[in-house]
């Protein structure tokens, strides 16, 4: 009797949920018939949408296929590759990054983000590239060759990107959410080596553009690189970075991490006065010139100093762009909401807190660890200035 | 010479060689006890059943010697003779009537019959029994290799050896209208729960079998679901395993023929714990104990969410797993679905081989298919490489049950979740997951929830089932089992 009720209760919820008969059977799809879809190129075309596929870098090590088709719509040139008739069918499930062209780009890309968000078969995890000067398909072409392709190579610079200081790839779902919520966000642009001068091997190789300003759904710019530095100091995306700092007696090559900043809006008399935006990296010596005395208190000052002064100008040059286009895309206004959610919040909600108008004090501190005397690293312990 | 020179009044004697017709190993021997031309009587036997050195020497020698039987001039004054140690034999008695006597013969006995009726039963029951071996399917890695024999009375021995407690009882019952087997409940008196105790006895006194020769007579008919994939009765062949549950407060049966002892009540985690748990550290323990339940989960769910994952959520795996399936695949006629179940029944079909053949013959049995036939299928793409480790995988976690009845529940409900997953992937497994957690969670062992302490016990105890703690911080017995303690 139980087992009848059981079997009974299965049968009804399998029937509510849709997941009964045909409609499961419509989703079975032998694994050998599939070919996995590692990178969407998304490109701007007379036909509407332009899309390149590409499935990486094959097991064996051959090159990569690419399959283009055009279509007015994103999903309708998706269907569209799944029609062709290849014998296999695409699966786009594990798509991990998703590469627009400029034009796309600066056309609106808030239906390509819609429909990744939407589609049961892509997750918004996927990382978004914005190709500099350049098309997707073009810059998916040049990076196939035997045992290379944009896919691996996009894959890998996701990772190590954060090791770089330049950058950071953020997702579909932080870009939604950041237009969504800022009317603002940033995306990793990146760019095919320019100039006749490089190799062919060169040519073939994605490198980091800094980040591309993403305003109402569009395109709306880049950040240069010290700014796109800046930017990713000011937001905690530094794992590691390296610099040369100098002292009176020589300079050293250090690698620093940031610690992401900290925004304090400061009040004068019930008005906003400005906003202090602080930010603590913490460097260590990787080589010391000859002649530099590291032991000494005044040489890791100097050090942490000018570390400092030039993070310093890095972030106030990301946050002087942020100002002049108006758009608050390092989340300043947020962060200080969130810091003083009363005040700061109640200027927000009378639209009061323009970044565009409020002065912005920046403020990086610096210490230097590592410093003791390779000849006898137990006379000072490396303590930072 | 007889009394007379004649032989035994018919009676109980015809009585017992009409009970016997037909039965060549019954045998008779006409003797005068006390002697020449003393009282006739003839001495009846189940050939095999006694020992014939034990009857010469303490039942014959003493009943032929005159001295003792001098003035024992009726049958009635020689068998008080006889009753009063004139035959020393270590247990002798009287045998009212010809059922009674020929139950003695059944139980090992020799029966002298005097002519008018008179019969005195002696116990010389044959010393011939297999030796207390190592177990044989519960392997012992640090224990006692002690296991049990097929004899009760060396069964309730090895158990006495081990608990010298004078609240250990042993209540003897009969079962099998044919067989009557001898059948044991053992337990300690105050430390079992006293509803439990009276459960089981009245369970197997209701048990309507003619015979008692398998473990399965007993299993089935005191189970409260008998008709479950999963065991409801704890069966062992280890004493030492048995005795630790006797300790738990579980009640333990032993039959007469059976080589294993039966304890009730059990639980889901009972099945998962092993007498190495106590012979091993505490954290090696726990770990094992965790990685039995592992086993159990993958060896029951592996297959279906292979074919399940493969078949319909491809995004679920790793790029690089994919691309490695996809490539093995290409060659391989067979779609998933039935490829697996082919892996899963050959899987069977060579266990079961293994599994009956002589031990020599099984290992090889064992290594053509493990080896030449595996690793043939794959090389001439038969079944993808994929398949034949989710299969073997999910059969060496099937072996790691403790429990040969567990393992072999989990194989059959293995083969239910293939078909669900075939049949509604994701979706199928986790409705036939969800239909089998439900089952468990419902069944009962002589009012003890099988799933305790995960579930319908008592949460605190929890950890009592996941870990080994350490021995001086062991923890209380299952409160399910403390005396007095009724549902």
């Amino acid at each position: 009797m139980k087992i009848r009720a059981l079997f009974i209760i299965g049968v009804a919820l399998a029937l509510l949920t849709g997941c009964a008969g045909a409609g499961v059977f419509a989703d079975y799809r032998e694994v050998e018939q599939l070919e996995i879809i590692r990178t969407i190129g998304i490109d701007k075309g007379p036909e509407g949408v332009t899309v390149t596929a590409d499935t990486g870098v094959e097991e064996d090590g051959r090159a990569p296929k690419l399959f283009r088709t055009a279509a007015p719509t994103l999903s309708a040139a998706l269907e569209q590759l799944q029609e062709t008739p290849r014998g296999r069918r695409m699966v786009f499930a594990h798509t991990e990054q998703v590469v627009i062209g400029e034009t796309a780009a600066r056309a609106g890309l808030a239906g390509y983000l819609d429909y990744i968000e939407r589609a049961t078969e892509m997750r918004i995890g996927t990382g978004v590239f914005i190709v500099r000067d350049g098309t997707a398909e073009d810059l998916l072409a040049a990076c196939a060759g035997e045992g290379s392709s944009a896919a691996d190579m996009l894959l890998f610079l996701k990772t190590e990107i954060r090791n770089m200081g330049c950058g950071f790839v953020y997702t579909c779902g932080d870009i939604a959410a950041g237009l969504a919520s800022e009317g603002c966000a940033l995306a990793q642009a990146v760019e095919r080596a320019p100039g006749e001068t490089v190799t062919e091997e060169e040519r073939a190789m994605v490198r980091p553009a800094g980040f591309a300003v993403l305003a109402e759904g569009a395109l709306a710019g880049y950040l240069t690189e010290e700014e796109s530095r800046g930017a990713a100091l000011l937001l905690g995306k530094v794992e590691r970075d390296d610099m040369t700092a100098a002292a009176e007696s020589g300079t050293a090559a250090l690698s620093f991490r940031g610690a992401g900043m900290r925004v304090r809006p400061l009040f004068l008399g019930g008005s906003l006065d400005r906003l202090s935006v602080a930010v603590r990296t913490e460097a260590a010596v990787k080589e010391a010139s000859e002649g530099l005395t590291l032991t000494a208190a005044e040489t890791r000052r100097a050090l942490a100093q000018d570390l400092a002064a030039r993070e310093t100008e890095r972030a106030a040059a990301a946050v002087a762009r942020s100002q002049a286009m108006g758009l608050d895309f390092l989340g300043l206004c947020a962060a200080a909401e969130r810091a003083s959610p009363l005040r700061f919040g109640a200027l927000r909600d009378r639209g009061a807190a323009d970044i565009g108008t409020m002065t912005v004090e920046v403020t990086v501190s610096a210490a230097v660890r590592r410093t003791f005397d390779v000849a006898d690293p137990f006379s000072v312990r490396g303590k930072g200035a | 010479m007889a009394e007379n020179g004649k032989r035994p009044a018919a009676g109980l004697a015809d009585a017992l060689r009409a009970t016997f017709a037909d039965c060549y190993d019954l045998e008779t021997r006409t003797i005068a006890v006390g002697g020449a031309g003393g009282l006739a009587a003839e001495l009846f036997y189940l050939d095999g059943l006694v020992s014939g050195g034990d009857m010469s020497d303490y039942v014959l020698r003493p009943l032929t010697e005159r001295a003792r039987f001098r003035g024992a001039r009726t049958p009635r004054a020689a068998a008080a003779r006889i009753m009063a140690g004139a035959v020393y034999d270590f247990n002798a008695r009287l045998a009212p009537d010809a059922a009674a006597a020929a139950d003695d013969l059944l139980s090992g006995f020799c029966c002298l019959v005097f002519a008018d009726g008179t019969a005195v039963s002696f116990e010389v029951k044959t010393g011939d029994k297999r030796a207390v071996d190592q177990p044989k399917e519960e392997k012992v890695v640090r224990g006692s290799k002690d296991a049990f024999v097929e004899v009760l009375k060396v069964n309730t021995m090895l158990v006495r050896r081990k608990i010298r407690d004078r609240q250990l009882k042993i209540r003897a019952l009969e079962l099998g209208g044919r067989t009557r087997t001898k059948t044991a409940l053992v337990y300690l008196e105050g430390f079992t729960n006293e509803a439990v105790l009276r459960e089981a006895e009245r369970r197997l006194r209701a048990i309507d079998a003619e015979e008692v020769l398998s473990p399965a007579v007993i299993t089935e008919n005191i189970a409260d679901r008998p008709r479950s994939l999963f065991p409801q009765v704890l069966v062992t062949e280890r004493p030492d395993k048995f005795c630790l549950n006797l300790l738990e407060g579980r009640v333990g049966i032993l039959a007469d023929g059976l080589p294993m002892g039966f304890l009730v009540p059990a639980t889901f985690a009972q099945f998962m714990k092993v007498p190495e748990d106590h012979a091993s550290h505490f954290l090696i323990a726990s770990f094992l104990t965790a990685l039995r339940y592992a086993a159990f989960f993958l060896a029951l769910i592996l297959p279906a969410f292979y074919v399940a994952v493969a078949m319909y959520h491809q995004e679920m795996i790793p790029v690089k797993l994919l691309r490695s399936i996809i490539n093995a695949k290409q060659a391989v006629p067979f779609p998933t679905a039935f490829e697996t179940l082919l892996m899963l029944f050959a899987f069977e079909l060579l266990q079961e081989a293994g599994l009956r053949l002589p031990n020599p013959v099984g290992q090889t049995v064992s290594i053509i298919g493990a080896l030449i036939v595996g690793q043939s299928a794959v090389e001439a793409r038969v079944v993808s490489p994929v398949v034949v480790v989710v299969v073997a995988l999910s059969g060496i976690c099937g072996y790691i049950m403790p429990d040969l009845d567990m393992g072999s529940g989990v194989r059959i409900l293995r083969f239910l979740l293939v078909l669900a997953a075939i049949l509604a992937g994701m979706f199928g497994v986790a409705m036939g997951f969800t239909m089998i957690v439900y089952h468990l969670a419902g069944l009962e062992s002589f009012g003890v929830p099988y799933m305790s302490p995960f579930a319908g016990g008592e949460g605190k105890h929890l950890s009592r089932a996941l870990l080994r703690w350490p021995m001086d911080r062991k923890r209380d017995r299952e409160p399910e089992l403390r005396p007095g303690r009724e549902r």
